[in-house]
């Protein structure tokens, strides 16, 4: 068994813990006194000093320490959550993955400035709240319990010993302990492995009610905890102090504290721990796994599916029952194999939007704006070269928003908006696709500039009629950009046409709606996975071609009349309209003499149809996607490449690529006719 | 029975703890039964656990309700004394449980 | 006298964390691959202490669990497991089938060392 690298290990798991942090200082900016974002902050920073130290990372520990520090006062309440000190941790941070990196690098002048920057924010939130800091100053005040506590029968057994937990609490302040023995039967009732006992405990103690918690931690939900505060008694010094404000205060503390430990625990507890839960699954219970690895275990399942697909032409052409049997065998467990395969590969799209809390983050900032970002569906799952792939567009669309969608709050006052722009990023699942979709509450797509941008940089002839979808679709035009100015963020019209060139070569499609000064939506609709698709197996000429099955309507035949009849012409009538079709064998220049019945596969994308004149459908396929060389990445027909089980090869049609063509054959004949 | 008169001692010079304790309550509940008198010599440097105390509380409060004697024949001390601290049993002790465990006061 | 903990994990980088931060707070550390190695190694020898994952192959953490309380050596011996905060449902199973408590993951060798002195006591 080979033994993981410790350091690699501790990089790992920092990583994770970063973004963890960052998560949490996000969401701590929004609601600065979410005192759960502050521990959680504050764990992850604990957590990564400890684990830092303890591989030798010691300037990552020192720097993660200060930090850490600060946040422990926030956490203590000595020190407000301010957003600027939420942005220096924020920025610290980013050194924090720097320590990670290159450890050995010279990292002392960007140390030693973003630390002031922190002190000074720690300052900065301490000063302004002088009865905070007072308050830290003198002493806590001294708190008297009266606890009952029984624990469950069998909690000896099950490792629980009550003597520890009776010693914490001494720990915790001056504290009497006297047991009750009234539960205990006589000798011939006893189980003597079961606990009878229970406890009372005066415990006076200068430490919060969290700390008694704490002790009984394991045992909270099983066990009968009563809690009573016999009231707050001063420190000497304090007690000559005559403030009336003490006494009200004491008199809530009293009585919030009064009511059953159990009730009033448990329903905060639950109710703040749902975010935590959401993101914890992400991460947890995994078994990580370098993605080269799986990458790898890919492609001998690829590998696999085309042994067995030639083993089921053998099988089928021999007349061996046996054979036969155990192909079919073979095939069954093959695909059921593609299927876990795939289910592996999925990641939950979290991953993803992850990112974009940061992203969102800086952009308000370097816009001026106040924007909100609200995820959903972040465990919708996904294929994991997906979730890469769609990175880059989804910046785009977001910076997009941010900087174009979305006005400034003086703006969105004057139309009587809420001054806070929103951004909804959101992931589901449907009918093997999963739809990513970015939505904003800002102004709008401006219909009459992008014509007039479009016009103006020759994406269309003046006064060309388009539908709406396809006017709004010229945004994602190479060369185009309806921004004003150019700005830092959205750029100079690079961008929005990357948008279109990802999600075409991902095979989805991309739908904007878009309503006046109230915000657009802009959906992308993905195969959930790539790897793998199902196919149609033709034969154009003597190549063979596979037409993914997901882009297949029917198929029709061309009978040697027909194909006469419709010569010279690109429609065929299809049940009363008429639908544009290619000539796969023209546009392959097979020089082939057709065969005698030929076939039309018609293939879809969303509303528009084309269909596709090829020889011979050879059948069904499961198809393994070789991606195409660099060298012919400028070949737009096909958007990939299989081996079949012959060994053959067979190109992947682009069936984006030839509904557009196919489309375009059809405005360019109505224009002419 | 017929050896209702005689005295018991149970000699437990070994781990008194939750793992082993149930030999020992079948042992003096058998004891109690069979004699009038259990006096029981607990080691000093044994460990000890909450179990232990348990089962004596439990014994004591059988023996009261048949008439039978069980005492301990060294007052509490070492481990055993420790427990019986920790486990809270010596606060507003009584002066039966400060005479059984401790052999001090009247009686 | 030095405790002696078992750790049961099929991850080798966790049983690694795990054994360097026991073995510098002064534990003796016996490592287990799944609940099937973890329940032979509790056979042949007794321990203070087990801190044990969930997920395992062979035999899970709830079934080992399950029997090493079974085990008359294993009786109120402490059982840490392993667990994500958002593993209510599971946490519940665990405590129900005889664990002691749980260590929320990822976790820094400092609040290991705590749990673990929490269970084991003074």
């Amino acid at each position: 068994m080979s033994f993981p690298d410790p350091i690699a290990v501790f990089r790992t798991e920092a990583a994770e813990l970063l973004e963890q942090i960052e998560t949490g200082l996000l969401d701590l900016n929004h609601d600065l006194a979410n005192k759960d974002q502050v521990d959680a902050v504050f764990r992850g920073l604990h957590t990564l000093k400890g684990s830092g130290a303890m591989f030798g990372f010691e300037a990552l520990a020192a720097f993660t320490h200060h930090c850490e520090s600060a946040f422990d006062q926030v956490r203590k309440g000595m020190v407000p959550a301010t957003h600027d000190l939420v942005s220096a941790v924020l920025n610290a941070t980013d050194h924090m993955r720097a320590l990670i990196e290159v450890p050995a690098g010279d990292h002392d002048a960007s140390s030693e400035n973003l630390l002031s920057a922190l002190r000074l924010a720690v300052e900065h939130a301490g000063n302004p709240d002088a009865k905070a800091a007072a308050k830290s100053e003198t002493k806590p005040d001294l708190t008297h319990y009266r606890l009952h506590f029984s624990l469950p029968r069998n909690a000896m057994v099950n490792g629980t010993n009550p003597l520890p937990l009776l010693d914490e609490l001494r720990d915790l302040g001056e504290c009497i302990v006297e047991v009750d023995k009234h539960e205990l039967p006589a000798l011939d009732d006893l189980n003597p492995r079961d606990l009878y006992l229970s406890w009372t405990v005066d415990l006076k103690t200068t430490q919060p009610r969290s700390a008694i918690d704490d002790v009984f931690i394991f045992v909270m939900d099983e066990m009968e905890l009563r809690l009573e505060v016999m009231g707050d008694e001063k420190v000497a010094v304090k007690t000559a102090e005559p403030i009336p404000e003490a006494q009200s205060s004491q008199a809530k503390t009293a009585e919030v504290a009064s009511a059953p430990l159990r009730q009033d625990h448990a329903a905060p507890a639950k109710a703040v721990s749902q975010p935590i839960e959401a993101k914890q699954t992400k991460s947890n219970e995994n078994v990580r796994v370098p993605a080269e690895r799986l990458d790898e275990l890919m492609d001998r399942v690829g590998e696999l599916v085309i042994a067995q697909s030639r083993l089921s032409q053998l099988a089928g052409s021999s007349g061996d029952l046996q054979l036969r049997a155990v192909s079919e065998d073979v095939e069954r467990l093959s695909g059921e194999l593609r299927d876990t395969m795939m289910v592996l590969r999925m990641v939950p799209v979290a991953q993803l939007f992850g990112r974009f809390r940061r992203l969102v983050h800086d952009l308000a900032i370097e816009t001026g704006k106040t924007i909100e970002l609200i995820t959903e569906g972040e465990t919708t799952e996904v294929d994991k070269s997906v979730v890469e792939r769609l990175a880059d567009p989804l910046v785009h669309l977001v910076r997009n928003s941010c900087d174009h969608g979305l006005e400034t709050p003086e703006e969105r006052r004057a139309v009587g908006k809420d001054p806070v722009g929103r951004i909804y990023l959101s992931a589901r699942q449907a009918a093997g696709e999963v739809i990513i979709t970015i939505k904003d509450d800002g102004r709008g797509i401006n219909r009459e500039r992008v014509r007039a941008k479009a016009e103006a940089s020759g994406i269309i002839a003046a006064n060309t009629v388009l539908a709406d979808q396809d006017l709004l679709q010229l945004i994602f035009q190479p060369g185009f950009s309806t921004a004003q100015q150019v700005t830092n963020l959205s750029g100079r019209g690079v961008g929005m046409d990357v948008v279109k060139r990802t999600i075409d070569a991902l095979r989805g499609s991309i739908d904007v709606t878009s309503h006046n000064g109230s915000g657009s939506e802009i959906s992308l609709a993905i195969p959930l996975t790539l790897a793998i698709i199902d196919g149609l197996l033709v034969r154009i000429g003597v190549g063979r071609y596979v037409i993914p099955l997901s882009a297949v309507e029917e198929c029709l035949e061309l009978s040697p009349e027909e194909d006469m009849r419709s010569r010279g012409r690109s429609f065929i009538s299809l049940r009363d309209s008429l639908v544009p079709f290619i000539r796969l064998r023209d546009l392959f220049n097979t020089n082939t003499t057709p065969d005698p019945f030929q076939k039309v596969v018609v293939i879809s994308t969303g509303a528009e149809r084309v269909g596709l004149v090829v020889d011979q459908i050879i059948g069904d396929h499961q198809t393994v996607i070789k991606g195409m060389s660099k060298l012919h990445h400028d070949v737009a027909t096909f958007s990939g490449a299989t081996i079949l089980g012959d060994g053959g090869v067979a190109l992947i049609l682009d069936v984006g690529h030839l509904v557009a063509a196919g489309q375009h054959q059809e405005a360019q004949l109505r224009a002419a006719g | 029975m017929s050896s209702n008169e005689t005295v018991a001692v149970l000699s437990w010079d070994e781990s008194l703890t939750l793992r082993t304790i149930s030999n020992h309550c079948d042992e003096l509940l058998l004891a109690l039964n069979e004699k009038s008198a259990v006096a029981i010599d607990i080691s000093d440097d044994q460990p000890v656990d909450l179990t232990l105390i348990q089962l004596i509380e439990s014994a004591r409060i059988f023996a009261s309700t048949s008439g039978k004697k069980l005492t301990l024949l060294k007052p509490a001390a070492g481990h055993l004394r420790d427990v019986l601290e920790r486990g809270g049993f010596l606060q507003n002790i009584s002066p039966e449980d400060s005479n059984f465990w401790l052999h001090d006061g009247v009686k | 006298m030095t405790a002696k903990i078992l750790t049961v994990d099929d991850s080798a980088s966790i049983r690694l964390t795990t054994r360097v931060a026991l073995t510098n707070a002064g534990y003796a550390i016996t490592e287990a691959v799944d609940g099937m190695d973890g329940l032979s190694k509790m056979r042949s020898g007794q321990f203070d202490l087990i801190v044990t994952d969930l997920n395992m192959p062979q035999m899970d953490g709830l079934t080992m669990i399950r029997e090493l309380r079974k085990l008359p050596a294993y009786m109120g011996v402490p059982v840490i497991f392993l667990t994500t905060e958002s593993d209510n449902e599971l946490k519940g199973q665990a405590k129900a089938a005889g664990a002691t408590g749980w260590l929320t993951k990822p976790f820094d060798p400092e609040s290991l060392v705590k749990i673990v002195k929490k269970v084991l006591g003074r």
